[in-house]
Formats: C-alpha cells, sequence, structure tokens
C-alpha cells in the first residue's frame, strides 16, 4: 500500500462529495477513495505513465484569476456550462434532459446506480481520485428510440476560481436513440489550475453518439480526463477530438463493447507547440465478437512539444469476428520535439482481424518542394502541409457550426507555428 | 531568355551537371535528350530550385537574373515552372486551394494584386474545360487518386493557369498512352507563345512527334554533348544513344 504525499494532499482538500443521502453512492466514492490511496497519483515508474510525469501536478501553484479572459466556446447549439467545476441549470432539449449531478441524483438516481462511475481496468489512480470528488458533472439523457435532432454542448469552462476542478458526467443514450455530443474545455490562460473532468458514456442497444470533444485549456493548465465508454449491441460511436491546450494534456480513454455487432471510431489529432505535452491512452476492449473498432491519432509537434500515444486493444475470448484498426500518424517539426507511440494488441481470439501502424518524421520534402516549385514560399508551404495533416481529422465532422468552430481553435494554434524553422 | 553557361552541379556530393552551356530564346521550344542518368532530370531540378541541387560553378541567367540567387519560390514568381515527372500527392489540400494559393503567392511576391476566390474558379474552370480536367477533379486533394493521365493533364492546367514565361517539361510524356499524350500536348502546344520559351526533357522521340521543338540537344555524362534541328530526333531514335554514350 503506497501513499504518497502528493495522495494525502489531495486527500486533505478533498471536500465532502453531496452523496443525497443515497449509500451506493457512499460506497462508491468511499471504495474509490481507498483504490485512489492503494494506487496513489500515478508516477513513471507505471506502465501506463512512463511516458507522462505528473510531476507539474504537484508543483501547480494556483492563484485565482482575477478576469476570467476566456469567452464561452460559443457556437449556437444547445449549451451546458460546467464552471469550474459547477454545473448549469437543469435544461429539456425536446426529450433529451441535461441537468446537474446533484438534480440527476434526486431525479434519477436508479440511472445514475446503474452507471455512474463503476470502476474499469483502465482507470488508473486518478480516474478513482475523480469518482471520489467530483461533486458535479452533467447528466445527459437521450430517452430509447428518441432520435435527438439537436447538439448537444457541455461547455466546460475553467475561469480560474478553483485550483482543482473535478466533474464527472454521465451520458446515457438508450436504445435505439442518437446525439450529437460536443464537449469543449476552455480555460484563464494565465492561470494555473488541474482540470479534471471525468465521463461515463452509455450506448444502450442500437444506439448512436457522435462525440466530439475540444481540449483548448488555457496554456498553463493540466488537463486530464478519464472517459469510460460502454457500447451495447449494434451501436455506433464515433469521435473525433481535437487537442490544442494545456501544457499538459491526458485523455485517458477506456471503450468496451458489450454487445455484439457494434462498432467504434475514433479519431483524434493534436498540436502541441512550446512545451506542451499531449497524452492519449486509450484501452479498446472487444469483450464480445462481431464488432469492429478504428482509431486515428494524428498530432503535430514543434518546439519543445511532445505527444504520447499508447493505444492497447485486448480482443477477450471468445469475441470472434473482431476487426480492430489502428493507426497513428506524428509530423514531428524540431529537433526538440518528441513522440512517443505504444500500440499494443492482445488477442485471445483466433478469428480476428486486427492492424495497428505508426509513423513518425517531418513533413515530406518532396512535397514542400512541389508547392514552392508553385511560387509558394517555403514557410507557407509547410504552413499548408501542417493544416492539411490536422484538418483531415475534422473534415469528418459533418455538422459546419461545430467544424467551423474546431478549426478555428487549430487555426489559432496553427498560427503560432509562423516562426516554424525552415 | 534563358543562359546556361558553363554550369556544374552536384547532388549529395556528386557531380552530375558537368559543364552544360545552353542558350534558349523566348518563343522557342527546346528538346532535352538523353539517356538515363545523363543529368536531365537533374538539369530540371537545379533550374527549378530545389534543395539538395548544388550548383558549384557557372551560371544560370534568365531575363537577365541570376537565377541561382533566388529561392525555388522566388523563381516561380519570376516565371519558371517546372511540370514534375511524378507529380506529388498532396492530401488534405484541395487542387482548388492550391491553384488559389499558388497563384495569389506568386501575384504577391510579384507585388500584383490578389485574386479572390470568384476569380480564380472562372480562370480555373476556363482552363481546365480546355484540357478535360473534371470539376470533381479541381475539387479533390492535389493528384490524390488521379491516373497518370490525369497527373500529366493537372500539370499542365497548372502551367496554363500560372502563365510561365519559362516552362520545363521533364518526361511528361512517361506513363502516358497515345491519347492521353495527344491531349497533354495539345494543351502544352496551345501555350506556345513569343514570349514563352520551353524546355522539354524526354528520353523518347515519341513526344517530340507532337510537341514539335525548334532545337534538339543531347545530354550526356553531365554536358551537352550535340545540337541540331527536329531531324536530331529522328536519328537518335534510329541509332539509339550508345554511340554518344561511348563518345561522352
Amino acid at each position: 500500500m503506497s501513499y504518497s504525499p502528493q495522495a494525502a494532499a489531495f486527500d486533505a482538500a478533498m471536500v465532502p462529495a453531496r452523496n443525497a443521502g443515497l449509500s451506493w453512492l457512499e460506497a462508491r466514492r468511499q471504495s474509490e477513495r481507498e483504490r485512489f490511496h492503494t494506487l496513489g497519483i500515478p508516477n513513471r515508474r507505471m506502465e501506463q505513465w512512463r511516458w507522462t510525469d505528473l510531476k507539474p501536478l504537484n508543483d501547480l501553484e494556483f492563484q485565482a484569476a482575477e478576469n476570467s479572459d476566456s469567452a464561452p466556446a460559443d457556437f449556437g447549439v444547445a449549451r451546458f456550462e460546467i464552471i469550474d467545476g459547477v454545473a448549469g441549470v437543469a435544461q429539456s432539449f425536446g426529450a433529451v434532459r441535461v441537468m446537474p449531478l446533484a438534480v440527476a441524483l434526486a431525479q434519477a438516481p436508479a440511472l445514475l446506480e446503474k452507471h455512474f462511475g463503476f470502476p474499469v481496468e483502465s482507470a488508473a489512480g486518478l480516474g478513482a481520485l475523480n469518482v471520489a470528488l467530483s461533486v458535479d458533472g452533467a447528466l445527459v439523457h437521450v430517452p430509447a428510440d428518441t432520435n435527438a435532432q439537436q447538439l448537444v454542448h457541455l461547455d466546460f469552462s475553467n475561469q480560474g476560481k478553483r485550483a482543482s476542478c473535478h466533474s464527472r458526467s454521465l451520458i446515457v443514450v438508450e436504445s435505439n436513440a442518437s446525439l450529437t455530443l460536443v464537449e469543449t474545455h476552455t480555460g484563464a490562460a494565465d492561470c494555473q489550475y488541474f482540470a479534471h473532468p471525468g465521463f461515463d458514456i452509455v450506448l444502450g442497444e442500437g444506439a448512436k453518439l457522435t462525440h466530439i470533444r475540444l481540449e483548448q485549456e488555457g496554456a498553463s493548465a493540466i488537463h486530464i480526463a478519464d472517459a469510460r465508454i460502454s457500447v451495447g449491441a449494434n451501436a455506433h460511436y464515433e469521435s473525433v477530438a481535437l487537442s490544442t491546450g494545456a501544457r499538459l494534456a491526458r485523455n485517458d480513454i477506456g471503450l468496451r463493447f458489450t454487445g455484439s455487432g457494434a462498432s467504434a471510431r475514433l479519431c483524434s489529432t493534436y498540436l502541441a507547440l512550446d512545451h506542451r505535452h499531449v497524452d492519449t491512452t486509450s484501452l479498446i476492449d472487444h469483450l464480445v465478437p462481431d464488432c469492429q473498432s478504428e482509431q486515428v491519432v494524428k498530432g503535430v509537434v514543434a518546439d519543445h512539444g511532445r505527444g504520447v500515444f499508447q493505444g492497447k486493444i485486448i480482443v477477450r475470448p471468445g469475441a470472434q469476428k473482431t476487426n480492430a484498426r489502428q493507426l497513428t500518424k506524428a509530423l514531428v517539426l524540431s529537433e526538440q520535439a518528441e513522440i512517443d507511440h505504444k500500440p499494443e494488441l492482445e488477442i485471445y481470439a483466433d478469428d480476428v482481424s486486427c492492424t495497428h501502424g505508426a509513423t513518425a518524421g517531418d513533413l515530406d520534402e518532396q512535397a514542400l518542394f512541389y508547392l514552392e516549385s508553385r511560387g509558394i514560399p517555403r514557410a507557407a508551404a509547410r504552413l499548408m502541409l501542417v493544416r492539411a495533416f490536422l484538418t483531415d481529422v475534422l473534415d469528418q465532422i459533418s455538422d459546419e457550426r461545430v467544424r467551423d468552430y474546431l478549426e478555428l481553435a487549430l487555426e489559432k494554434e496553427l498560427s503560432r507555428l509562423g516562426g516554424m524553422p525552415s | 531568355m534563358l543562359e546556361i553557361k558553363n554550369l556544374y552541379a552536384s547532388v549529395d556530393g556528386k557531380d552530375i551537371l558537368k559543364g552544360v552551356n545552353l542558350s534558349v530564346g523566348a518563343g522557342e521550344v527546346h528538346a532535352i535528350m538523353g539517356p538515363n542518368g545523363s543529368g536531365k532530370s537533374t538539369l530540371s531540378y537545379v533550374l527549378a530550385g530545389r534543395a539538395g541541387y548544388e550548383v558549384t560553378s557557372g551560371e544560370i541567367r534568365f531575363n537577365g537574373i541570376d537565377l541561382t540567387e533566388l529561392t525555388a519560390d522566388a523563381r516561380a514568381a519570376a516565371g519558371v515552372f517546372l511540370a514534375f515527372q511524378y507529380p506529388i500527392e498532396v492530401p488534405g489540400v484541395t487542387t482548388t486551394t492550391f491553384l488559389k494559393t499558388a497563384m495569389n503567392a506568386q501575384r504577391r511576391t510579384r507585388g500584383e494584386p490578389e485574386l479572390d476566390a470568384g476569380q480564380v474558379l472562372k480562370l480555373m474552370r476556363a482552363k481546365a474545360k480546355e484540357l478535360n480536367v473534371s470539376d470533381d477533379m479541381l475539387r479533390r486533394p492535389v493528384n490524390v487518386g488521379f491516373s497518370g493521365g490525369e497527373k500529366k493533364r493537372a500539370e499542365i492546367l497548372q502551367m496554363a493557369l500560372l502563365e510561365p514565361k519559362l516552362a520545363i517539361l521533364d518526361e511528361t510524356d512517361s506513363g502516358l498512352d497515345i491519347d492521353a499524350l495527344k491531349v497533354v500536348a495539345d494543351g502544352v502546344n496551345a501555350l506556345r507563345a513569343p514570349d514563352r520559351a520551353m524546355l522539354v526533357i524526354t528520353h523518347y522521340q515519341r513526344l517530340l512527334d507532337y510537341i514539335v521543338p525548334d532545337h534538339i540537344h543531347v545530354l550526356a555524362g553531365g554536358r551537352i554533348v550535340r545540337s541540331g534541328g527536329k531531324e536530331l530526333a529522328l536519328e537518335l531514335e534510329r541509332t539509339g544513344y550508345a554511340d554518344i554514350e561511348a563518345a561522352a
């Protein structure tokens, strides 16, 4: 049993979570709290954390921001705010209900008991901490057979009023229902804070969820996200994620297929400039037969930026006819930038098709010359190729407002690449 | 228009061009023929300014300016265009965006006003139609998934839009069947103009049946070993390059 000083510090900072008098919740939080004490803050001796050092979390010097300089990420769709970890007021968008956790505990306790914060293998110590500490978050509920016409936008904005914001949200898309969910994370530019959003995402039989995610935290922030996704029979989960903010960003994804005939497609992309560190760690767990998963991770690192991708796929015994593909590509634009890729396949079934590929390198010199030979100056040609490499992922977003918004976020970060070495 | 004097150039420290002399006047079409490895493609890259193709001595003057002083993009803006033997695929950049960016980048370098999207599209559509380039090709990423013939037609479309003063066609006939070759040659011939010079680089005489040059030069061992009129191509077709290589 290890109980690190950092863990003790976190423990001291704990506030009694609102358990709404629900004994199951109290028990779950208590057991996760104990699990966190056992696991402690992850360190680099742990396989899943060897490339991401959480020391900055220990050194975080929080000072409340005087003025919030983060504009709301508003692109004209149904928006639900979670400001500094505190959720807004309950809303209904047609049949879709969005409410803060506290309201959800009163109105839909059975739903929460069934899905909220169940420990999974993929979740490390911080995931346990998130379940134990998250006093607020959102519940998004799409009833069975509802094809939600409206996008739902969960707007996490960290305005620098708290050192750490632990939230946990539950997204439930019931059987044969569909939803497009947009999740944005923005924050105060010069304030050091720890954003720690957790998600339990549940797709019922035949459900469909399109999940778009933008992490654009303040430049001094630490952002650790924990998403646990469960995909039921014949359901389809699709995600597009972009990360351009936070000095340290880690997205832990645990996706489990719980019913056969389901599919998932996870695409993510990031740009790591300055000393930014972006880590995508995922576990895609094929527990049942006849499921398909596809994952694409594309990143660009420049300056002293660093990109980490650890992608594990498990095909459990009996999960025959699994089709799993994984691809990661990175552009490394400076000598000091670094990429670490670790694809991992664990296959315990014999009738499966699994592939993975990884590439990393500088821009294609031939393509650059081609652009230059047409009159495009070298710096502009480089920018054009970098943009093309990254927007390829965003092009998959069908809603124009959302796509434009993410492209704008990317463009903002790309503009800082101007002084890129030739 | 183009004066190459005693040009020596190396790639990765290896001397490829060893004293090339060539003079091309405005409105003229010159063919450079020669065996594989004679330095034909190197000459085209050296003229276009590709990194790693180093001029070790000699000079290249283009309309009086020293071309070796200019970066590749500045040469393009000055009017040099290279049609690639193997046009490069650029995933994620549509042909339309690519052409608009290139046209305006050149205009910016020359201090001319830029064109708006509508003007570019209008020009592009008109030229594309002449070259049998579909709207679909314009919308697709540059050269991605294009057939050999489509890639070469797209190169000529780029040339037609960028209106160079000196067009260098590097093995434009490679990989084309006779029908595709005719389309491309027609496109090139349509661009022959009194103020435009062309340098047609080819291994085979076939292309020169369709793009008839004013002068033919034979490059072997990194230098021009013979020059003549268009009849030289036919002679080479009969005799091959063996004698010339032996002499070089």
